[in-house]
């Protein structure tokens, strides 16, 4: 399910008195959530073609869903690698402030580290009980362990990215597989499907290896409980059962009904909200 | 539109960063030697006393893979933007290349330069000793430097003497007295000149005759003292890290979605290379030489106190931190450089210890300004404690 849109019918649109969006203009996807009085009412992903056009269409996606139009929404925020592109944005805030803020409110205020693996980056951020970072790491200057890494596998094993997770856990015997570079990862890979090992075998070596990358950067950071995964390689099996057993702890569960890789959208929504909160008289 | 007063010189200064190579053949033209230094750690001084204008060879940052036949592929993009400078010969014109044996990178694009673009005959390579904090060290790099001397005398056909050498002592000590008033301004809350600007001068100052360096800056101080600082005062970033010529990303930090103010650069590209003095009128100049680099700020490579694990270079950075009062520090180093991530394992702790927080970037032959930024305003916002 790359693109969506829904709706939190139980949230009460008529007596609404701050209608506040966050935007996430991801790498690989854009998404939109809108909350009514502080409250999750609407969301969306699309992917990101150009920052621009995808959060018009993130946004629309989601409009046309509601009785709502974008001049309704009283602020917008947006984050992620192309926040600075959309035009229909009031404020910009970075990405790891967004992640942050939308995990403790998603998980509660136990969480203490967040791992945001996303299309294009991967990072590690602290955070207080009340969901503001303290610090952070970047992944470093490589692709191995980041979605785009996992995309470009499942190109080559001629799956969809959402098969390629539960397939790679089917097996336990497999070839292990180097995890330095993202690139010499699939070069070996495709040596083993020529030589033809089982492409399970193969997902599973790959999986494990750009596991290990990202368990490296959470273990670099200093890993704190509680420990919660989002973005898009937190709805990955196999790199979540990876990175849990490289790090010996266990992330908190996804909530049900929660998208993870809408947090940092719900972050940034949350942003707006209390902007309008501090902006409204009674603030 | 042209500029006045102090950011007219400012200019000056920064046109000479960006065209090392008309500089450079300017001074030729005027029958001046040049000669090419790769690290910080050789003493320009003993270039200087034979009348040879030394100039640091900078990187052209642009991505290339011609190097990588030469040199490893996992050798810091600095080293190869350098050794394809040789490569490409775009420094046909120097009269000598010099370095010391401290980087290992660095070493490798020297080796590239004196094997494959014709400086086998004009370069030379001064040994340095592997820990400088150790009593030997004094009379080794004594001895290393007497070397470079007769090397230089042979290449100059001049014989350079006491008085040679000691005015080039002051001559450079002149320049990193003024080069400190240029970076005490940074300490103001609104100072008159930038830290992206200053890091400019201070580059500038790497490949210039220093006489002429010494004027222009003097020229700068005597304006900057009369100006009103501009920019308003913003989170206050302090970057340590390595070799670093790449103006654009200074230039970043000061052009956030925040108020940002760049007060200190603690690399070999910026306060490294003139945070220290050679002692003057010394009878031993050579030996003068050897004392005053030993007491420079070392390299991560080169900075080791035996027995202690202690590094000296900790010392400054905490000096940095009390003076120039940063409210985050950018960790900004090469990708593929061992000793300077290697000193960040160590330093945060002690930034913990100070409640400042830091950031990691990771530089190549270009700048991902998106991602850079993204960093950039995520530091920001967690020292302005930022949240919804």
């Amino acid at each position: 399910m790359s693109e969506y849109a829904l709706l939190n019918e139980k949230v009460d649109l008529k007596n609404a008195k701050i209608i506040a969006a966050g935007i996430d203009s991801g790498a690989a996807n854009s998404k939109v959530t809108i909350l009514v009085d502080g409250q999750p009412y609407a969301f969306s992903q699309v992917k990101t073609r150009t920052p621009q056009e995808s959060a018009f269409r993130a946004i629309d996606t989601v409009l046309t869903k509601t009785d709502l139009r974008l001049e309704n929404i009283h602020s917008v925020v947006a984050t992620g690698r192309g926040r600075a592109q959309i035009p229909f944005a009031h404020r910009t805030v970075s990405e790891i402030v967004c992640a942050a803020s939308g995990a403790v409110h998603v998980w509660g205020p136990s969480v203490r580290t967040v791992l945001d693996a996303g299309g294009q980056s991967c990072r590690v951020i602290h955070c207080t009980e009340k969901g503001r970072a303290t610090d952070f790491l970047w992944n470093d200057k490589c692709a191995a362990g980041i979605g785009r890494s996992l995309e470009t596998f499942a190109d080559l094993a001629k799956k969809d990215i959402s098969e390629i997770g539960s397939m790679a856990l089917e097996v336990r015997d497999f070839h292990k597989l180097g995890d330095f570079c993202a690139v010499y990862a699939q070069s070996e890979a495709l040596d083993l499907l020529r030589s033809k090992v089982p492409l399970e075998d193969v997902a599973a070596g790959f999986h494990q290896a750009m596991a290990r990358r990202i368990s490296t950067l959470v273990a670099r950071s200093g890993l704190k409980k509680d420990f919660v995964i989002i973005g898009g390689l937190s709805k990955n099996p196999a790199i979540v059962n990876w990175v849990e057993s490289n790090l010996k702890v266990a992330s908190l569960a996804p909530k049900t009904g929660w998208d993870p890789a809408l947090t940092v959208a719900l972050g940034a929504a949350l942003f707006a909200h209390s902007h309008c909160r501090r902006q409204s008289p009674e603030g | 539109m042209e500029t006045k007063g102090s950011k007219a010189i400012i200019d000056r200064f920064r046109s000479i960063t960006d065209n090392t190579h008309e500089y450079a053949k300017s001074l030729k033209a005027k029958g001046r030697l040049v000669a090419g230094y790769m690290c910080t750690h050789a003493p320009e001084e003993i270039l200087y006393a034979a009348g040879i204008v030394p100039l640091r060879i900078l990187s052209p940052h642009v991505s290339q893979a011609t190097t990588r036949g030469y040199i490893h592929e996992t050798y810091c993009s600095f080293s190869h933007d350098c050794a394809y400078q040789g490569l490409h010969h775009s420094y046909d014109y120097l009269d000598l290349i010099v370095t010391s044996s401290s980087c290992i990178h660095m070493g490798e694009a020297f080796n590239v330069w004196v094997r494959f673009a014709g400086f086998k005959e004009k370069s030379f390579l001064i040994p340095y000793p592997h820990i400088i904090h150790t009593k030997p060290a004094s009379a080794f790099m004594t001895e290393s430097f007497g070397q470079l001397k007769e090397f230089v005398e042979k290449l100059s056909q001049k014989a350079i003497t006491n008085d040679d050498i000691e005015k080039a002592i002051k001559t450079y000590n002149h320049t990193r007295r003024l080069l400190k008033r240029l970076w005490a301004f940074l300490r103001h809350e609104k100072p008159p000149i930038t830290g992206p600007e200053v890091a400019a001068v201070t580059l500038a100052a790497q490949v210039m005759d220093k006489e002429e360096c010494n004027g222009m800056l003097e020229e700068l101080i005597t304006l900057l003292q009369t100006e009103p600082g501009e920019a308003p005062p913003g989170v206050r970033l302090m970057v340590s890290g390595g070799a670093c010529d790449d103006l654009v990303v200074f230039d970043l930090m000061e052009r956030l979605n925040y108020a940002t103010n760049l007060i200190f650069i603690d690399s070999c590209t910026a306060a490294r290379y003139f945070w220290f003095e050679v002692p003057e009128d010394m009878p031993n100049k050579l030996r003068a030489l050897a004392e005053g680099y030993i007491s420079k700020i070392p390299c991560p490579a080169k900075d080791n106190v035996p027995g202690t694990g202690e590094k000296k270079r900790f010392r400054f950075i905490q000096q940095f931190i009390e003076e120039f009062k940063p409210d985050g520090v950018v960790f900004l180093y090469q990708r593929f450089c061992s000793p300077q991530p290697m000193d960040i394992v160590a330093l945060k702790p002690i930034l913990d210890r100070l409640g400042i927080p830091y950031t990691e970037l990771e530089l190549d032959s270009t700048v991902p300004i998106s991602q850079f930024t993204t960093q950039l305003e995520a530091l920001v916002e967690i020292i302005e404690g930022v949240a919804a």
